[in-house]
């Protein structure tokens, strides 16, 4: 019996060890290769939809490190961040101790159509806006129309915030919300202050997830929708009075999202550029050296079913022209008052 | 340029309302259960230890990150009458916590468990000073999981409640009058349900969204393994009893294509009392008592 017990105990002990073993050399450049093409393989969610072919690249990129005793770890690294950057997505980044791989071009190829220097000179918001939470507010000079700027989805904001900007504009005629250059953050942010502008739950949008290392296993469409701001109650939620929403090619991400919310609303207009997109949410894993990858993971898409990864048209596009810029005039405001002006409630 | 999912909305507040309810209303039911009955010797322990912790969780990283985790266990066992010494009720709870890195140093991954577990185990003596108990435990496990780099999926959460066979062997040792009692146990779940989340999944669909999909799963063999083992020795000293552990945790659970590996080496040191409150409280101790340690 005793020798038993004591077998017993030997094995159980001895027998549990981790099966998951991590590699000999977590610095072998083709152990950390293959990581990262079999990460992206699995879990990146375009590759159907951008008619991506992931094993030629693989092997187009594979090549190169057919003698890694001749590269370094930087010579490496533009390796692997060449190879993500033939996905074309902002949401994709490979992150080092000592750089950051990233697409940028989803903003650089197109006109910048923001300047912040006309943006706070006295023609629009001025030097003595009021500021709340992430907001910057006030009434435009000589006209009866707020304009709300929001320049980043991460800057944080409570209720009281929102209920303060929205209620002290509450007396003009209608309602400027600036979200260019504003490169995302919270999706429960967008949510939230579009909420603000709807007294009616609606479906606004889709998700899906990957089931699966498919690249086409995703789940069915998960139905986004918005519910109002204490429903009911139109005094505190901006529904009667026309809204206009304006964007460049830097709205991303959950700004892209929330142009997509918007743009189901009734009494709201999208005056600018397309956005720049960003409509995979993202998610985070890493190689065996410790570089951290980034990748659009789950698919958005709009009411009707359409992909947003490549950005949201505007109803109204207009560009920043060169010569009112030069005199200091910021084009796609001054479309937005003009439509404001043309679409009062009387 | 990212997406984080956020703040606790209405659907996650309803969940965790719904897993507060069940976990007051199983805590309730074991409090009623663990009532001692007269005249029998209860013995309760906490131990308090320091060992390694390994982790793996695909849904964070598909590395192992290791660290040190602080411990600290909890058991109570007694039988379940004043005439019955073949069949006593154990009540057990199993805190952990610890940081864990990644081989290179370049993340990090807050680990925290809790296990309480109410079970009941039939007593052999095959022998003499030995015991052999054999019997089954009820247990909830939550294990919370924080990696600190991840944007969209910086949290993991195993969730599972589990019926577990159970093994302990104690053997009353005499090392020159002084007595020593070894003991070791083994748990390993037979069947349960635990909460695994869909491949890629994020926690903005599950608790924003309130679209939890095909996240809870039948646990068995087939899907889920564990060792839970301690060797323990009780040295009975003269007006304490002070035991020092060594406590060896295993589990792999896979499901939704994603595989969940921990492992815990941890020593541990702690005292036992065993006490009785004979006759209700009225202090007068009866000819003859059932001693859970006999």
């Amino acid at each position: 019996m005793r020798q038993f017990l004591l077998f017993l105990i030997a094995v159980s002990f001895a027998s549990c060890k981790m099966s998951v073993e991590e590699p000999s050399n977590i610095n072998d450049y083709k152990t950390n290769f293959e990581s990262l093409w079999k990460i992206m393989d699995e879990h990146y969610c375009y590759f159907t939809y951008k008619k991506i072919n992931w094993d030629s690249i693989g092997n187009v990129y594979r090549a190169k490190l057919q003698r890694p005793d001749t590269l370094n770890y930087v010579q490496f690294f533009r390796i692997c961040g060449n190879m993500l950057s033939e996905l074309k997505d902002g949401h994709v980044n490979l992150a080092s101790s000592f750089d950051v791989a990233r697409y940028w071009k989803w903003y650089t190829d197109y006109p910048d159509n923001f300047s912040s220097t006309i943006l706070y000179s006295d023609r629009y918001l001025g030097k003595n806006y009021y500021i709340a939470g992430g907001f910057q507010y006030n009434v435009l000079p000589k006209s009866a129309i707020g304009y709300i700027y929001y320049g980043d989805f991460s800057s944080s904001f409570s209720g009281a915030n929102l209920s303060y900007a929205i209620g002290m504009l509450g007396n003009c005629q209608g309602l400027i919300l600036d979200v260019r250059n504003n490169g995302g953050g919270l999706l429960t942010y967008a949510e939230d202050i579009a909420a603000r502008f709807t007294t009616q739950s609606l479906t606004y949008g889709y998700i899906r997830h990957k089931t699966g290392t498919g690249h086409d296993d995703f789940s069915d469409p998960i139905a986004q929708t918005l519910t109002p701001y204490a429903t009911g109650s139109i005094a505190t939620n901006w529904v009667e009075k026309p809204v206009v929403v304006l964007t460049n090619r830097t709205c991303y991400s959950a700004t892209n999202d929330f142009v997509c919310i918007m743009k189901q609303l009734p009494n709201v207009v999208i005056i600018g550029d397309q956005t720049g997109g960003g409509g995979g949410l993202p998610m985070n894993s890493e190689l065996p050296n410790g570089w951290m990858i980034r990748y659009s993971a789950c698919p958005m898409y709009d009411v009707n079913m359409q992909d947003i990864e490549f950005g949201i048209s505007p109803d109204i596009k207009v560009d920043m022209s060169t010569t009112d810029i030069a005199k200091g005039v910021d084009t796609i405001i001054e479309t937005a008052i003009t439509y404001l002006n043309q679409h009062k409630v009387n | 340029m990212y997406f984080c999912f956020s703040n606790l909305n209405s659907n996650y507040m309803r969940t965790l309302r719904i897993k507060a309810v069940l976990f007051f209303v199983l805590f309730s039911l074991a409090s009623i259960f663990s009532q001692e009955p007269k005249n029998t010797i209860t013995s309760r322990g906490w131990s308090f230890g320091l060992g390694g912790v390994s982790v793996y969780d695909e849904y964070l990283s598909p590395l192992v990150y290791t660290g040190t985790v602080f411990r600290a266990d909890y058991e109570s066992m007694h039988f379940i009458s004043d005439s019955n010494n073949k069949l006593s009720l154990q009540q057990t709870l199993m805190v952990s916590g610890g940081m864990t890195d990644n081989v290179a140093k370049t993340n990090s991954i807050f680990y925290l468990a809790l296990r309480p577990g109410i079970g009941m185990h039939y007593h052999f003596r095959p022998m003499a000073n030995l015991k052999i108990l054999v019997g089954g435990i009820w247990d909830l496990a939550f294990v919370s999981k924080y990696s600190f780099n991840n944007g969209n999926n910086p949290y993991s959460a195993d969730f599972s409640t589990q019926i577990n066979a159970s093994f302990i062997a104690q053997y009353l040792l005499n090392v020159k009058k002084f007595p020593i009692m070894i003991r070791y146990s083994l748990r390993s779940p037979l069947a349960g349900v635990m909460f695994v989340p869909e491949y890629g999944a994020s926690y903005y669909e599950m608790f924003t969204l309130g679209k939890l999909g095909n996240a809870i799963h039948f646990s068995s063999l087939h899907n889920s393994l564990a060792w839970n083992n301690s060797l323990t020795a009780d040295l009975m000293l003269k007006k304490m009893i002070i035991r020092l552990s060594y406590i060896h945790d295993y589990e792999k659970h896979h499901a939704n294509s994603l595989h969940f590996e921990s492992m815990q080496n941890v020593f541990s040191i702690g005292s036992v009392i065993n006490f009785s409150i004979f006759d209700r409280g009225k202090r007068k101790a009866p000819a003859s008592y059932n001693d859970i340690n006999k």
